[in-house]
C-alpha cells in the first residue's frame, strides 16, 4: 500500500527520477573549465588514436638527407636528428605515454581499492602494516627510487608500468581507508551485519558502489601525475628508451645546447603536449570531485 | 612533551628498517651483479673472488644486509665501486646543491603560495580568486624540466641574462672568488633560474592548500566573533585567522619533502647542478649498488627527521594538540 502512496506522488517521483550519476553528470556539466578541459582532452585523444594511423610517415622509416627540417607544409612539426616526421612521433608518443598512465591507473587502483578496503575494514594489525608500508614508500622521493629501479631492472615499458604502480599505490589507498572508516559505521552497513552479510559482498557489492565516485575522482588524478612523472624519466633517459618514441624521451634533445639554443621545434611540442594533458586531466578531475563531493565544492 | 618526541621516534624505527629491507631487497633482487662491468680478461677468478670479498660481496645475504644496516646507521655507505671513494664523502659533496636548491625552492613557494592562497580565499569568487586558481592549475601541470627547459631558452639563450649551467663559475672565467661571500654570490646568480623553476612549479600546493585552509577558518564561529565585534577587517584576516589557518601547512612542510627532492633530482639534470640527483643518475650506468642505496638512505634519513621536526613543531605551535 505504501507503495502506491509512493507512486502517486509527484514530488517523489520528480526526485527519484534523478539519479546519482546524473546529478553528478549535471553539476559537472556547470564547471564551463572542466567541460572545457574534457573537450581538449577528447580532441588530444582522438589525435593520438588517428595520427598514426592516417599519417604518411612510418615512424620507424627516416631519410638521412631529411634531418633537422623545421617545421613545413609537408613536416607540419619538423623532422628530428636521423629525419624522423615529428608531427607524427609526437601522437605516436602519445599513444605511449597515455597507454602507460591508464595502465598504472588501472594498478594503482586495484592495489588501492583491495588495501584500502582491507585496511579501513579490518583495521588493527592489518591497518597497522599497510599504514606503515604506505609510510614508507611515500617518505621516498618518488623520481629517485625510480630511478634506483629502472637502473636495477632495466628501462622496457613493462618495468616503467610495474614500478610506478608499485610505487604509486599508497595515496588512493589512504583515501580509500578514510572514505571506509566512515562508511562502515553507516546504517546500511549495520544492516548487512545483521543480515549476516559476509565480508566480501559486504565490500564489493555494498561498499565499493558509494566508494566508485571517489575511485573515478583520483583516477582522473592520478592520469595527470603518471603522465608527469613518465615525461620526467624519460626526459632523464631512465624510461621507456628510443626508437619508442613518450612525450618525456621527445624532449631530450633539449638538454643538449646545440639543440636548445637552435631548434625550438624538437622540443617544445611534445612539452605543450605533456603540460597540455596534465592540466585538462587536474581540471576534469578537480571538476568532477567538485560534482562528486558537495562538501569540497568552491574549495 | 618528551614523551610525545620519544614515541614518534621509536615508532620511526620501523618505517625506517623497511626503507632499509626494501632498498636492500631492490638490489638483491636485480639481475645482473656488481663488477659485471670489469670486463677485463686478464682478471682471474681468484682476482674477482678478491674484489668481491673486498667489498664483502661473498657473504650471504642476511649477513650482508645486517652489516649494512650497521654501518649505514653508522654514516658509513661503504665504498663506491666505480670512484674507490667511500659513498659518505661523494654524498657529502653533493649535499650543499641539493640542500641549496631545495630548501630556497622551498622558500620561494612559501613566499608565492601562501599569500596568493590568502588573497584568493578572501576574494573567493571573484576575479582574483580565478585567476590565481588558474595560476595554481598551471603550476601543478607544468612539468618541471619543461619549465626549467623554457627558462633557460628564454633567460640565457635569449637574453644571455643568466648562466646556462652549472652550481658555480669555474675559477678562470667566473666571478668565483675568494671569500665566501664572493662564491655564494656566484652560487646565487647560478641557482635563480633553478630555484625559480623548482619553486614556482611547487608553490602551487601549498596556494590551493592556504586557501582551503583559509576557506574553512573564514566561515567559523569566532571569525563571525570577531566581525561581530566590529574588528577591522585586516586584524580579523592577520590577527585572527591566518594563524589558525597556517599552523596545518607545517605539517604539508613534511609531507612534501619527498617531492621537493623529486624535483630537485629532474632540477639539477636540467640545470647541470652536482647534486644527489647527478650523482644517482651517473652511478646507474656503472650498476654502482653501494652509492644507489647510499643516496636513497641518506634522503631517507633526512625526509624522516624533517617529518618528526615538522610534526613536533606542529605540536608546539598548536596548542590544541595533546601529546598523549
Amino acid at each position: 500500500m505504501s507503495e502506491q502512496v509512493f507512486k502517486d506522488n509527484e514530488l517523489l517521483k520528480a526526485n527519484k527520477s534523478e539519479s546519482y550519476f546524473a546529478v553528478v553528470r549535471r553539476q559537472f556539466m556547470k564547471n564551463k573549465l572542466a567541460v572545457g578541459a574534457l573537450i581538449v582532452l577528447i580532441f588530444i585523444i582522438l589525435l593520438c588514436i588517428f595520427v598514426p594511423i592516417f599519417s604518411p610517415y612510418s615512424m620507424q622509416i627516416f631519410f638521412a638527407d631529411n634531418r633537422l627540417i623545421p617545421p613545413s607544409g609537408q613536416h607540419w612539426l619538423g623532422t628530428d636528428i636521423i629525419g624522423r616526421d615529428l608531427f607524427t612521433r609526437l601522437f605516436v608518443g602519445g599513444r605511449i605515454s597515455l597507454g602507460i598512465a591508464l595502465a598504472v591507473t588501472a594498478i594503482t587502483t586495484l592495489i588501492g581499492f583491495t588495501l584500502g578496503s582491507l585496511s579501513g575494514f579490518y583495521g588493527k594489525w592489518i591497518d597497522t602494516i599497510i599504514m606503515r608500508l604506505t609510510e614508507v614508500i611515500l617518505s621516498l622521493p618518488f623520481i629517485m627510487i625510480a630511478i634506483v629501479v629502472v637502473a636495477l631492472f632495466g628501462s622496457s615499458i613493462q618495468v616503467l608500468i610495474a614500478t610506478f604502480g608499485a610505487l604509486m599505490w599508497p595515496g588512493i589507498t589512504r583515501i580509500i581507508r578514510g572514505q571506509i572508516l566512515m562508511l562502515r559505521e553507516a546504517e546500511y552497513m549495520k544492516a548487512c551485519e545483521a543480515l549476516g552479510i559476509n565480508d566480501f559482498s559486504r565490500i564489493t557489492r555494498h561498499l565499493l558502489p558509494n566508494l566508485l565516485p571517489f575511485i573515478i575522482v583520483y583516477a582522473t588524478l592520478n592520469m595527470a601525475s603518471v603522465i608527469l612523472v613518465e615525461s620526467a624519466l624519460s626526459f632523464l633517459g631512465m624510461g621507456v628508451s628510443p626508437p619508442t618514441p613518450t612525450w618525456g624521451n621527445l624532449l631530450e634533445p633539449a638538454r643538449e645546447m646545440i639543440h636548445l639554443a637552435n631548434r625550438p621545434w624538437l622540443f617544445i611540442p611534445p612539452g605543450v603536449m605533456i603540460f597540455l594533458t596534465v592540466m585538462c586531466f587536474n581540471i576534469v578531475g578537480d571538476g568532477l570531485r567538485d560534482a562528486v563531493d558537495p562538501k569540497s565544492r568552491g574549495r | 612533551m618528551r614523551g610525545f618526541v620519544i614515541r614518534r621516534i621509536l615508532q620511526m624505527i620501523p618505517v625506517f628498517l623497511g626503507i632499509l629491507a626494501l632498498l636492500f631487497l631492490l638490489t638483491e633482487l636485480a639481475p645482473g651483479r656488481p663488477l659485471a662491468d670489469i670486463q677485463d680478461p686478464r682478471l682471474s677468478p681468484a682476482h674477482r673472488e678478491r674484489m668481491l670479498e673486498r667489498f664483502g660481496l661473498d657473504l650471504p645475504v642476511h649477513q650482508r644486509f645486517f652489516n649494512w644496516v650497521v654501518d649505514a646507521v653508522q654514516g658509513d655507505f661503504g665504498e663506491s665501486i666505480t670512484h674507490r671513494r667511500p659513498v659518505s664523502e661523494m654524498i657529502a659533496g653533493a649535499l650543499p646543491a641539493t640542500l641549496t636548491l631545495s630548501i630556497s625552492s622551498m622558500i620561494v613557494s612559501l613566499l608565492l603560495g601562501i599569500p596568493l592562497g590568502i588573497l584568493s580565499a578572501i576574494y573567493k569568487g571573484r576575479l582574483i580568486d580565478n585567476i590565481c586558481s588558474v595560476i595554481a592549475f598551471i603550476g601543478i601541470s607544468m612539468p618541471v624540466f619543461f619549465f626549467g627547459v623554457l627558462l633557460i631558452l628564454i633567460f640565457s639563450v635569449g637574453m644571455e641574462l643568466t648562466p646556462i649551467s652549472g652550481f658555480g663559475s669555474a675559477p678562470p672565467f667566473g666571478l668565483r672568488g675568494e671569500t665566501l661571500l664572493e662564491i655564494w654570490r656566484d652560487r646565487a646568480w647560478h641557482l635563480i633560474l633553478p630555484v625559480t623553476a623548482l619553486g614556482m612549479t611547487g608553490a602551487a600546493g601549498y596556494m590551493r592548500y592556504t586557501r582551503s585552509s583559509m576557506l574553512e577558518v573564514i566561515t567559523s564561529d569566532y571569525i563571525r566573533t570577531a566581525r561581530a565585534k566590529g574588528l577591522k577587517e585586516r586584524r580579523i584576516i592577520f590577527r585572527h585567522a591566518m594563524r589558525n589557518a597556517l599552523i596545518p601547512i607545517i605539517t604539508l612542510l613534511g609531507l612534501q619533502l619527498p617531492a621537493l627532492f623529486s624535483g630537485s633530482a629532474i632540477t639539477e639534470a636540467v640545470f647541470g647542478l652536482p647534486g644527489l640527483g647527478q650523482i644517482l643518475l651517473q652511478s646507474v650506468t656503472g650498476r654502482n649498488f653501494p652509492i644507489l642505496i647510499g643516496v636513497m638512505t641518506m634522503v631517507a634519513i633526512i625526509t624522516l627527521i624533517s617529518a618528526l621536526i615538522a610534526e613536533i613543531m606542529y605540536a608546539v605551535a598548536d596548542p590544541r594538540i595533546k601529546y598523549d
